[in-house]
């Protein structure tokens, strides 16, 4: 410990000498600023640069069901693409309308539906999607502070394990998911586009 | 003697009038009956019996508004496919009865049927008439404590399919992609 006080010492000293030589006295105003670029720079970009997005995770649909009025429950939904190298496992998530938010899992048993929250988190493993979808994994939102109506927007929060935290979009829908009635509309409804293009391309 | 063949003539008569009546009169009664007569209450305030049952096809679903999945998913699907019925719609209506009547006051249900089309009725009452209810109809339902001290419920998710006379033709289970819903529906409407 006071080795090393004295070598931080010893350090400074010499640095001091080196500051007092001309040309770096005359740069060091300009060194100075540049330093504090440099460190506004890290500051800037570090949280992106450690953002769970850049390290491989990918988010698509994510959805918040619209809800009656004064209901007190609501569910997210989102696909999950794991590039990141090693599993990362979804533990919590929390949003500004809602107290209290948990990861849940359903099972069909003979006509019954029971529903669970995975206490452990939702693991999604290396190079698989995990989607969240209607009739099945969900987020639950419990304790809701207003109403959540269709093409409002909201920012979640995700936390995953080990890379960290994730704030994210999610559009609020009365129909969410992509499987069937809204996956089919989806397609009809692209497929409509593709033609209006060509007949639209055929008249000119 | 004479009185004997008579009463013999009339009997087989009788018998025969009987049989024919049967092989070519209309089959009135086709389904299960389903359920027993019950007084509740409906989620604008009014006082709902069986009969509501009567008179149009009914898709009866049993569910609770702090559901955040099945319940709004099922109804939505519901209303959705009736929607899309080309004729007939009118012939339809959507019941929801409550398995959580504890919280699902009528000032709950006042707000969260309406959200789901018109010709939804949402049932509700005093929790021990209401849980009868559910019992007569062969209903699962369970209390799951949440980790944060709420509840929530597992619960038959069945929808049951009755005629315009209240009885069961037939069911929707929850995993049947909409196609099939809407093409159940169709058949119960146009059966009428």
């Amino acid at each position: 410990m006071i080795s090393r006080s004295t070598s931080v010492w010893v350090l400074s000293k010499r640095v001091k000498k080196y500051m007092a030589n001309p040309i770096i006295l005359y740069l060091r105003p300009f060194l100075q600023c540049l330093a504090a670029l440099a460190v506004f720079l890290v500051l800037l970009t570090r949280p992106a640069f450690a953002s769970c997005q850049t390290e491989g995770l990918k988010f698509d649909h994510a959805q918040l069901r619209a809800t009656p009025p004064n209901a007190p429950v609501s569910a997210g939904y989102l696909q999950i693409t794991n590039t990141t190298g090693q599993t990362q496992t979804l533990v919590s998530a929390s949003a500004p309308f809602a107290k209290r938010a948990q990861i849940h899992d359903m099972k069909h048993d003979s006509g019954v539906m029971k529903m669970y929250e995975i206490e452990r988190g939702l693991a999604v493993q290396d190079r698989l999607t995990v989607a969240l979808m209607p009739k099945g994994r969900h987020l639950m939102f419990m304790d809701l502070d207003r109403q959540l109506k269709e093409d409002d927007i909201f920012s979640v929060t995700l936390e995953f394990v080990p890379c960290g935290r994730v704030t994210l979009p999610f559009h609020v829908t009365r129909l969410p998911g992509l499987v069937h009635t809204q996956g089919e509309t989806h397609t009809k409804g692209h497929k409509q586009k593709d033609h209006d293009h060509k007949q639209h391309d055929h008249s000119h | 003697m004479w009185g004997l063949g008579f009463v013999l003539l009339l009997g087989l008569a009788f018998s025969v009038s009987e049989y024919l009546a049967r092989q070519w009169m209309p089959r009135t009664q086709t389904g299960f009956e389903i359920g027993a007569p019950f007084q509740l209450t409906d989620h604008t305030g009014q006082i709902v019996t069986e009969e509501i049952f009567t008179g149009r096809a009914s898709a009866v679903f049993f569910g609770f508004t702090h559901c955040p999945e099945i319940c709004p998913t099922t109804l939505n699907d519901l209303a959705n496919a009736r929607q899309a019925l080309a004729e007939g719609r009118e012939k339809l209506q959507i019941v929801f009865i409550t398995l959580d009547p504890e919280r699902d006051t009528v000032e709950v249900l006042k707000d969260f049927i309406p959200y789901f089309g018109e010709q939804v009725t949402g049932i509700t009452g005093k929790p021990e008439n209401v849980l009868e209810l559910a019992r007569d109809w062969g209903i699962f339902w369970e209390r799951i404590q949440t980790s944060g001290g709420g509840y929530t419920l597992d619960h038959t998710a069945t929808v049951f399919l009755l005629n315009e006379q209240g009885r069961m033709t037939g069911t929707i289970d929850i995993a049947e992609p909409p196609d099939v819903v809407e093409a159940k529906l169709k058949k119960l409407v146009t059966r009428l």
